[in-house]
């Protein structure tokens, strides 16, 4: 085996797909796509785990071709959450300066994140990130580092993102049984974004949306920070669901010709005459169905969910300067764009994977953005490694 | 079996053995009801919405049987006759918010809702839904009602937003289960109630108002199918349009006097916030419309009336009916059902043999009937267990075959739900999965039916 980095991997356990991302950490924090496995889905249900044995044998498998591609032992890996059950919240810590001198330390900023972070967490929630926003001294608003500065009174602005205990630990379970150590979780909104967006983006104002097959994600970043992020258990399985139950036809067909034929943008008046035959299987009687009501249902649906997500962001969706930048399989539908932008009213993109170095094949998909995220994540919250292989070898003795 | 045979059957006597009698009726003959009409109230909401049909408000010929879990709340009850039901373990204390354990009580004292639900010819079954006995109750007392051989309509409140997601879902599936288990349902939306009402109004005015409504409803159908009138609304043909549908009904009553009391009276009725929202007449299938008048309103008014609102509901099958009041002098009132999305009793006709045209069809003791956009065709009765075979107009007819033609969908907005069976295939893929409800929508349910987006 060639000479390594330290290995980063970004694991995603999506409702359509298990994907699993190796990435490398050069000597000098550069962060580069070494592989991708992935496999179908099958235990996974709105982004949660309903069969934990399907889920784990899909996992085994997507680890599998992920070692094969990239050519390195997979030990460890950084989990991705998501589903109805993860919550973003901006919340405020408050902490009163009592040091002599009033003179704002670094364990007073501490206090205050930790207080912003503990606060009315919902029943049997953990806290997944806990992300600083700014800080307010007194009445001075939008301090970005406190420390050293004198006040009386030191709120935290910090964004929690918090889900369900148990339905974590069901995600983690499962990865350990296959014998690799989770070395953390993280929300796969979060996790796209990370992959998707560039600094000049986050500072611009940006809105990201993750259109999974089973949970749509977004994350809105304004002034460089996290604004608000969350999830929806609605997604391109909603999709395929609709159409199979409008059609008529079985799911497999629905999600077929959602591919093949399917757009999100609703129909124009003329073309609803459009028909396609759909060829006899077995069991299935040749039918034709009419490609308008095949629009109609598809961009009901595409339009509400983004709709939720429009809702949900708010009036703070006037930040994004930048613009709405859509990822996940659902950003391959045709017509996102236009949908995207009737519901926003701002510019859209399909986002690719930026600031990362790997085959372009891959980076350009953005149903893997998740994924390279996580690795990414993961890169970001691990040390570089020692420069030398001795160095690495003796390293324990020398720290 | 018709219906009017079994109401000759002798109703056995104590046949419920768990059943409690009510202070006047204390003695071992413990007597059943015996008129054609009976109002059922489950739970505690329907209790006390039946609270004004009791006494001063009776309506003759009305028989009032209240069931409930709580056996304080049922002693406080005026209602001739109750069934208490039991839940097992709740020593009378009701099922505390519990659907199941409505459902296990009302399951389980299914032998006296029988006795008393016996020779009923129509069953209203009152209930308030969102907590347990009148969730998991209701659409029990409902089936025993359709075995009885009944016509079914449930009259139901549905619980304000902020009771929240929890009694919000229980709600919506005990409706599920009433509109599979009645002909017909009535709902009564306690927001909508609210938002009727000024800001000012107290917790008290706000119940009594959706209470009155829920036993307006009951009264408006009751004086329908009883007032003597120019153009009587009989039973068949209140059945024949509501039997087997298991719809979602809207109902809404208006009055004018005076002058222009037609046009005041149409127009109220089209602007009242129960059949304003959603545009509810558009989308109906099925309309009952009545009037009552004083003896002194020329028939030109109920014509002229009529004709308003029927503009608006030209796609439905509407079934009017004017009957006379002596106390409204001067005065008309407008009576509404529409039932907006029901499965309309259509996919059974692939299967079901067609009723034998003749056999009991003139049954019906009403004088005239009107029926618009249907041609008159006869009713078979039900037996206690089968039910009725539907009846297909022309139009029905023209609609099934298109039907089951290539992938053609439906005609006009609105009547998505008449045959995609919202509770078996609507969930699909997501049949074992937590529910997605957000903003009180279920959006397993597919966009394009819950904004009743057309097809075509």
């Amino acid at each position: 085996m060639a000479e390594r980095g330290s290995i980063v991997v970004g694991l995603e356990v999506g409702t359509c797909k298990v994907c699993a991302a190796v990435g490398e950490v050069s000597s000098g924090g550069v962060f580069s796509l070494l592989g991708l496995g992935q496999a179908r889905s099958r235990g996974v249900r709105k982004g949660e785990i309903t069969d934990a044995q399907k889920a784990v044998e899909d996992v085994r498998n997507a680890i599998a071709e992920a070692e094969q591609m990239a050519d390195v032992e997979i030990r460890s890996a950084y989990l991705g959450v998501s589903g109805a059950h993860v919550h973003g919240q901006t919340r405020q810590g408050l902490h009163p300066i009592v040091s002599e001198g009033r003179q704002i330390t670094a364990d007073d900023v501490q206090d205050a994140v930790e207080n912003a972070r503990a606060r009315d967490l919902p029943h049997e929630h953990v806290v997944i990130h806990t992300i600083r926003q700014d800080f307010s001294v007194d009445d001075h608003d939008g301090v970005a580092n406190p420390e050293g500065m004198v006040g009386s009174q030191l709120i935290a602005h910090v964004h929690v993102v918090h889900g369900q205990r148990n339905r974590i630990e069901t995600g983690v379970r499962a990865v350990q049984s296959l014998q690799l150590s989770v070395e953390n979780v993280a929300f796969n909104g979060l996790a796209s974004a990370l992959a998707v967006l560039t600094t000049q983006q986050k500072e611009m104002g940006v809105l990201v949306v993750d259109l999974g097959a089973g949970v749509t994600e977004y994350a809105m970043y304004g002034d460089a920070l996290l604004r608000e992020c969350g999830a929806f258990a609605v997604g391109g399985d909603h999709v395929t669901n609709d159409i199979a139950i409008g059609l008529k036809i079985p799911l497999g067909r629905a999600e077929d010709l959602k591919v093949s034929h399917g757009s999100a943008q609703p129909v124009a008046r003329g073309e609803t005459a459009e028909t396609l035959a759909l060829p006899a299987e077995p069991g299935l009687p040749e039918r034709t169905i009419h490609l308008g009501q095949l629009r109609v249902i598809q961009s009901a649906r595409v339009e509400e969910t983004l709709e939720l997500v429009a809702r949900a962001v708010g009036p703070s969706l006037d930040l994004c300067r930048a613009g709405v930048v859509l990822c996940g399989g659902g950003a391959r539908m045709h017509g996102i764009e236009a949908a995207a932008h009737r519901v926003f009213r701002l510019p859209v993109t399909v986002g690719r994977v930026q600031g990362v170095s790997g085959p372009v094949d891959l980076l350009g998909h953005p149903e893997f953005a998740t994924a390279i995220g996580l690795a990414r994540f993961g890169a970001m919250r691990r040390p570089p490694p020692p420069r030398s292989g001795i160095l690495r070898l003796l390293g324990p003795w020398f720290r | 079996m018709s219906v009017e045979s079994e109401r000759k059957a002798d109703v056995p006597q104590g046949a419920g053995v768990d059943a409690e009698p009510s202070s006047k009726a204390a003695s071992d003959a413990g007597p059943h009801p015996t008129q054609d009409f009976r109002v059922v109230a489950v739970g505690r909401a329907g209790i006390h919405a039946v609270e004004l049909l009791c006494g001063p408000g009776a309506l003759p010929g009305v028989d009032v049987v209240a069931c409930h879990t709580d056996a304080s709340d049922l002693a406080r009850s005026s209602a001739p006759f109750k069934v208490a039901m039991r839940p097992a373990g709740s020593r009378g204390l009701g099922a505390g918010g519990d659907p199941l354990l409505g459902q296990a009580a009302a399951e389980g004292s299914k032998e006296a809702l029988a006795a008393r639900l016996k020779g009923a010819r129509v069953v209203f079954v009152l209930t308030g839904l969102g907590a347990g006995t009148g969730t998991g109750g209701a659409h029990v007392v409902a089936r025993c009602a359709r075995d009885a051989g009944a016509l079914v309509l449930g009259v139901a409140t549905m619980p304000f937003d902020i009771e929240g997601r929890l009694r919000g879902g229980h709600a919506r599936r005990g409706l599920e289960l009433l509109k599979a288990a009645a002909d017909a349902v009535v709902t009564v939306r306690n927001q909508h109630v609210l938002e009727t009402l000024d800001d000012r109004a107290t917790a008290g005015e706000v119940f009594e108002a959706a209470n009155r409504l829920l036993v307006d409803g009951v009264r408006g159908l009751w004086g329908l199918l009883t007032r003597p009138g120019l153009i009587r609304l009989d039973f068949a043909s209140l059945e024949r349009l509501l039997r087997g549908r298991h719809s979602e009904s809207v109902l809404a009553t208006a009055e004018g006097a005076g002058e222009r009391r037609a046009t005041d009276a149409a127009e109220r009725l089209l602007a009242h916030p129960f059949v304003a929202r959603d545009a509810v007449l558009g989308s109906a299938d099925a309309v009952v419309l009545s009037a009552v008048t004083g003896p002194d309103v020329p028939f030109g008014d109920v014509e002229r009336a009529f004709a308003l609102v029927q503009r608006h509901c030209e796609q439905a099958q509407v079934v009017v009916g004017t009957s006379v009041d002596p106390a409204m002098t001067g005065r008309l009132s407008l009576t509404l059902v529409a039932s907006v999305g029901g499965s309309a009793p259509l996919p059974e006709a692939a299967g079901e043999a067609p009723a034998p045209s003749g056999a009991s069809s003139q049954r019906d003791t009403g004088i005239g009937l009107e029926v618009t956009g249907a041609t008159t065709s006869p009713v078979r009765a039900s037996g206690p267990l089968v039910p009725p075979a539907p009846v297909l107009t022309m139009e029905q007819r023209q609609r099934a075959l298109e039907r089951s033609g290539k992938g053609a969908l439906r005609r006009r907005k609105g009547a998505v739900q008449s045959f995609f069976d919202f509770e078996v295939v609507s969930r699909g893929r997501f049949e074992k999965t937590e529910a997605t409800i957000l903003d009180g929508q279920d959006y397993d349910v597919p966009t394009f039916m819950r904004r009743r987006i057309s097809l075509n």
